[in-house]
């Protein structure tokens, strides 16, 4: 990011110098007493990304850089620095992109340039990149994606390649005998996947209680007896050490009611009316 | 108290400019040129002018950089003390226009004609700079 801190006091200047750089550390800060040579520096191609001015300046004010500023840069975001809050409004006026009161803190120039760039500077893009130049390497945002086989890396980059066309296993160069390995390992590595999951159902199942019933028999049931909609369902252990569903229903009329359903499928109202 | 003496007057606006050296470094030159101090000046009647001499002279400038310079001397019926800059300038009979400006000099030629009877001459001309100049009479009771 490059900078601009334009101020005619010697003192002031380096203060806002400092607290530019503290906040952002990457920023290329470049110093100017008076404004019009900071114009020159823009006409001749040297263009920053935000203008730190103070708005009381010889020659020409703060407030007519910003507008030559608007000519000169569009794209150029302008913070007045001042130690007078009543400019406030006549530079907001002149559409300036944010405002400092001195003494300059870093933690207020952070928050300008945060407001300022947030969306295009501070986040890197959440997308997935490839990149095909020199070693092929792929980028979910701005950190690398790690292959934990380099075939996989490799298949990957062939594909690329192809743009979306056909390809075959033989096109990648993997011998028959290989792609059944590789197709039996994939799907030895499916089956383990689900007799995992077939285990945390169980779990799950024998932690939330005995009734047999599911969660989807639960409403199968409250949707046969039309008693609305299910608002909400939980297990509960009665004294007689079996498992019930307690079930909060809203009907038609909006009213709530609550049921009570055995591990047989009866369910009863259990409402105090 | 309407009179202090002009060493305690200068006293305060050397500090006032050292202030203003410290905030613009070189852009702002002071030059002295005290021939007598013993003499009574009405209260904040130097003080705007050396404002005024820094604020719009030297700063008013496109450059932003000059030399403000205060002097003082002695005649056989009065005492003059002069507040010059190389500065701005501006036209003195537009004086009115420019309302910050007019009820500034206004003032303080009103407070030395109630105190002293003294008066503020007013020379300068866009671009050349400005040299404005209080008379204290003698006669008035200015005097020790």
């Amino acid at each position: 990011m490059r900078a601009f801190a334009i101020d005619d006091e010697q003192a002031m200047l380096d203060e806002l110098h400092e607290a530019i750089v503290a906040a952002e550390l990457s920023a290329e800060v470049h110093d100017f007493k008076r404004a019009k040579p900071a114009i020159t520096a823009i006409k001749c191609g040297c263009v920053p990304d935000v203008v730190f001015s103070d708005i009381e300046l010889p020659g020409m004010s703060g407030l007519v850089l910003a507008s030559s500023l608007k000519e000169a840069a569009p794209d150029t975001k302008i913070v007045f620095v001042t130690a007078y809050p009543d400019y406030a409004v006549e530079a907001f006026r002149l559409h300036a992109d944010g405002f400092v009161v001195k003494p300059v803190e870093m933690a207020r120039v952070r928050e300008e340039l945060d407001a300022l760039f947030e969306s295009s500077v501070e986040t890197p893009p959440s997308k997935l990149s490839v990149r095909c130049f020199g070693s092929f390497d792929v980028f979910f945002g701005a950190s690398p994606v790690m292959f934990s086989r380099t075939q996989a890396k490799e298949l990957l980059a062939f594909l690329v390649d192809r743009v979306g066309g056909t390809c075959t296993w033989q096109d990648f160069g993997i011998p028959d005998d290989d792609i059944a390995v590789i197709v039996k390992a994939i799907k030895e590595a499916e089956a383990d996947k689900q007799d995992v999951k077939q285990e945390v159902k169980q779990e799950t199942q024998t932690n939330k209680g005995g009734n047999p019933l599911s969660e989807a028999d639960v409403e199968q049931i409250i949707w046969n007896n039309g008693y609305g909609e299910v608002v909400s369902m939980l297990q509960v252990q009665l004294n007689d050490g079996q498992w019930y569903w307690e079930v909060t229903t809203r009907g038609s009329d909006g009213s709530q009611k609550t049921w009570v359903i055995d591990p047989a499928g009866n369910i009863s109202n259990v409402d105090v009316n | 108290l309407q009179c202090s003496c002009t060493r305690s007057s200068l006293a305060s606006f050397i500090k006032y400019l050292e202030l203003e050296q410290l905030r613009f470094g070189d852009d702002l030159r002071v030059a002295y040129e005290i021939e007598c101090t013993e003499f009574l000046l009405p209260t904040l009647t130097l003080q705007p002018l050396v404002e005024n001499a820094v604020r719009h002279g030297v700063r008013g400038t496109e450059e932003g950089t000059g030399t403000v310079t205060i002097s003082s001397c002695e005649f056989e019926d009065r005492w003059n003390v002069t507040v010059a800059d190389d500065g701005a300038g501006f036209a003195p009979a537009k004086l009115p226009d420019d309302e910050r400006l007019h009820v500034g000099l206004a003032n303080v030629r009103e407070r030395l004609r109630l105190v002293c009877g003294g008066d503020l001459y007013i020379e300068s001309q866009p671009g050349q700079g400005s040299r404005v100049t209080i008379s204290i009479p003698k006669t008035a009771g200015g005097s020790r």
